[in-house]
């Protein structure tokens, strides 16, 4: 049976199908060839490979005479048909797996299905309906699959796959048709065009740039070299980086092949080692090491994929053949393909931890050593406590005696204590009695004072006048007499009951501020009658405004005593009495200071005692003795001191006396004090 | 012109005396004596009124003291100074007749001092009356 194919230029249609076997060939050719080929490559060759020859024969048999006498036509025909399909399946399950780096299983199941499809066809090959149902059947699985593919897979390519499987399916209809029916001369033209188009399609699939996607189409084996370059430079780049921090680094870095010969040493395991890194590179590991050392270094090397204790000491021979120590720590290091291929080691200069170390060794050796004379003054001390012990009991024995001794003595001194109760009894009884007696005394003198007082009034109103009026000169002598032991009588009354009431602790002062200087010159002016004819000159070197607390009447009596004891006791007819106040912290000391007899170091002890007269040989009616005692009691009632000071005989006294410096603070005036 | 002196103290000697110290010395006292308080304000009641009167503190049956307020109570007689004659030296004394009294004088004193005293109070009363009656002026309105 003929088939005629109208309206088709046979040459032109020569030409193409030989220009579609060309293109499939070399595709093919081009995958099964390339340097990097895998799984992919090889299924997308063995798909397109078919198509090629069918086109082969479509080209140089056509218009085909399918007979079914003609097997070998009819076989490749059919048979070139089906791979097709095949290698559109590829493209599929290629598609599907896309994202799974290992392709070992697509692959398989795309030579199960190859070699499926070839059976199907062998053992149909004279079936023409069963075959032309089968192959309806796998274009319609290869289009739903193709669908769900599109679904999943969203991409570029996936569209023209879809176009091109489309373009496979009609063309396979088509054809299927065109045997069967041979008047259909329009279907052979279609069955022509759809297969161009679907190869078209296909080819673009594979031929697409990577700039649509790096991961698609066939332009990545063109632009894989450019990328290259471009990997090779940034590798070359960040080689360079670690390189640098590999030399800079502040440790030894040492790798070696699997035969221990170094293929790298960063500086400072040539410093270390006193070579340079060139010297190292190329030599093994061993010879900078002694023997014993060398045994370590290959066990140790031995065991590196053992992964145990990989960090050792390791002493290294340096250039000048002195030895250094280290701290080694490895590593193995493997290849791609995960192969043993050397070492890297970490070397660490140890050096100086290894001198502390010995060191200390030596200074632990010393401290042992010092430890055993510890030990040995221990034994001694044990001794030393052994004696103590024996002394310690004889202590503890003499200790109970004396616990003994003490506990009569804790009874005595409860007995003594009974004792002394009483006697404090006593003690504050008689304290009762001589204060009562005291009381009593002061009571009496005053007392007596009084009635001494009264009867003394009349004498001394009346003897002046009778001594006036008398006229018998002897009688005048004898009342002078009278007259002269009454004064003193009077004297003595007066200043006794003074000093009595001074003493007495019911006496209170009326203290008040007064101005020293001021008072001094009130007193001077009232004593000057009292000199008796002697020419006294008084000198006030108080400054003004001393302002000081006290009783105005005892200080008047105070100067009063001072500036009679100085005429008093002046023999010349001229007495210079000069008076001064210097302050002293929170006192005034004020001096009286006269140029009369003088006080020797004894009188100077007793001159403030009561009754005490510096001539006791002397009758002297006008002394009392108690002038002096009366100041000392009036300067201590005011908180004060009072003291003499004399240069000797003839050579004049100095009184001085403290006052206490008063500063004004407002509502102090008119204070009474209670001494 | 004579002044009279009231000396009023239990000591008859006192007075003796007074009477021959002031009186005989000087001429221009007279002087009056009362053994006790009692006496003196009854020479006061019949109005004897002396130009002082000097007063004992310490005396039996009535004080000076109390003499004292009686002769203040009067208005009549709480012109007439008082000098207080005491043998007592304790400050109570010292001061009651100093701040009560228009002075006081300690036994055994001094004729001369007294002389002093009462001239000095002699002195000041005739200041004083006319200081009363400008006082009197003073608060009147």
């Amino acid at each position: 049976m003929d088939i005629a194919f109208a309206g088709i230029d046979i040459a032109a249609f020569f030409w193409f199908a030989l220009s579609i076997f060309i293109i499939c060939l070399v595709l093919s050719l081009f995958y099964l060839f390339l340097k990097d080929r895998d799984f992919r490559k090889i299924m997308m060759a063995l798909g397109i490979l078919p198509s090629a020859f069918t086109f082969l024969y479509l080209g140089v048999k056509f218009p085909p005479v399918i007979q079914p006498e003609n097997t070998l036509s009819y076989f490749i025909f059919r048979g070139g048909v089906l791979p097709i399909v095949v290698s559109i399946l590829f493209i599929l399950i290629d598609r599907l797996f896309y994202r799974k780096k290992d392709f070992k299983l697509p692959f398989i199941m795309f030579l199960f299905v190859y070699i499926l499809s070839f059976i199907f066809v062998l053992s149909n090959i004279f079936d023409e309906n069963i075959y032309s149902s089968l192959l309806i059947f796998f274009t319609l699985i290869v289009v739903v699959l193709c669908i769900i593919l599109i679904i999943k897979v969203r991409i570029f390519s996936s569209w023209l796959f879809l176009l091109s499987i489309c373009c496979f399916a009609i063309g396979g209809i088509a054809l299927n048709i065109y045997i069967n029916e041979t008047e259909h001369v329009a279907n052979t033209t279609l069955t022509l065009f759809s297969f161009f188009l679907g190869y078209i399609f296909l080819v673009l699939i594979f031929g697409l740039s990577t700039s649509l996607n790096e991961k698609e189409g066939i332009g990545v084996y063109f632009t894989i070299e450019k990328r290259l370059k471009k990997v090779e430079a940034a590798l070359n780049e960040s080689e360079q980086k670690y390189r640098q921090v590999v030399e800079n680094l502040n440790e030894g870095i040492w790798v070696l092949d699997n035969n221990a010969s170094t293929t790298y040493a960063n500086s400072y395991v040539a410093q270390l080692l006193g070579y340079t890194t060139n010297e190292i590179t190329g030599k093994r590991l061993f010879e900078f090491m002694d023997d014993n050392w060398k045994k370590i270094a290959e066990e140790k090397l031995k065991h590196i994929l053992d992964n145990v204790d990989n960090e050792c000491e390791f002493e290294f021979l340096r250039k000048n053949k002195t030895r250094i120590s280290t701290s080694v720590r490895m590593s193995p290091l493997f290849d791609v393909d995960g192969k043993y291929i050397g070492a890297l080691a970490g070397v660490q200069d140890i050096s100086n931890r290894k001198r502390m170390e010995s060191e200390l060794n030596e200074k632990l050796d010393k401290l042992q050593k010092g430890e055993l004379a510890t030990l040995n003054i221990m034994e001694d001390l044990q001794n030393t406590i052994g004696a103590l012990t024996i002394a310690e009991t004889e202590i503890r024995e003499k200790n109970q005696e004396l616990q003994k001794i003490n506990s009569e003595l804790i009874s005595a001194r409860g007995e003594l204590t009974v004792l002394n109760r009483d006697l404090e009894k006593k003690v504050k009884e008689r304290t009762a009695d001589v204060e009562k007696l005291l009381k009593q005394k002061d009571e009496f003198i005053g007392q007596l004072g009084h009635d001494l007082k009264t009867p003394l009034t009349p004498l001394n109103i009346l003897l002046p006048i009778v001594r006036e009026r008398e006229q018998d000169p002897q009688l005048k002598e004898l009342l002078e007499v009278i007259f002269n032991n009454v004064y003193y009588m009077k004297n003595l009354v007066i200043k006794t009951l003074a000093l009595a009431q001074l003493n007495s602790p019911n006496t209170h002062l009326s203290l008040q501020d007064i101005d020293l200087s001021m008072q001094i010159r009130d007193i001077l002016d009232l004593e000057i009658p009292l000199f008796q004819g002697k020419n006294v000159i008084l000198e006030n070197n108080i400054p003004t405004e001393t302002i000081v607390q006290v009783d105005l009447l005892q200080i008047r009596e105070l100067f009063d005593n001072l500036i009679s004891n100085a005429v008093k006791y002046s023999p010349e007819d001229e007495v210079k009495i000069t008076f001064d106040a210097k302050p002293m912290d929170d006192f005034i000391v004020i001096s009286v200071k006269d140029t009369g007899i003088g006080l020797e170091s004894d009188q100077i002890r007793h001159v403030f005692d009561e009754f005490y007269k510096a001539d006791y040989s002397r009758h002297d009616l006008q002394s009392t003795g108690l002038g002096l005692s009366i100041c000392k009691r009036i300067v201590e009632k005011h908180g004060g001191r009072i003291w003499v000071e004399s240069q000797g005989k003839g050579k004049g006294s100095t009184f001085f006396f403290t006052l206490k410096h008063h500063k004004r603070t407002s509502g102090e005036e008119n204070i009474i004090c209670k001494h | 012109m004579t002044k009279t002196i009231l000396v009023v103290d239990d000591n008859p000697d006192v007075i003796t005396s007074l009477k021959t110290g002031l009186e005989d010395a000087t001429r221009v006292y007279r002087i009056l004596g009362a053994e006790n308080g009692q006496k003196c304000l009854q020479m006061l009641k019949d109005n004897i009124i002396p130009d002082v009167i000097l007063l004992d503190i310490m005396m039996p049956q009535m004080s000076g003291w109390e003499v004292f307020d009686r002769i203040k109570e009067n208005p009549s007689w709480n012109t007439i100074p008082v000098i207080f004659l005491t043998a007592r030296t304790d400050r109570i004394a010292k001061n009651a007749g100093g701040f009560l009294g228009d002075d006081y004088i300690e036994k055994p004193f001094e004729i001369v001092d007294l002389k002093n005293r009462i001239e000095i109070v002699f002195h000041n009363k005739a200041s004083k009356k006319t200081l009363i009656v400008g006082d009197v002026f003073i608060r009147k309105p």
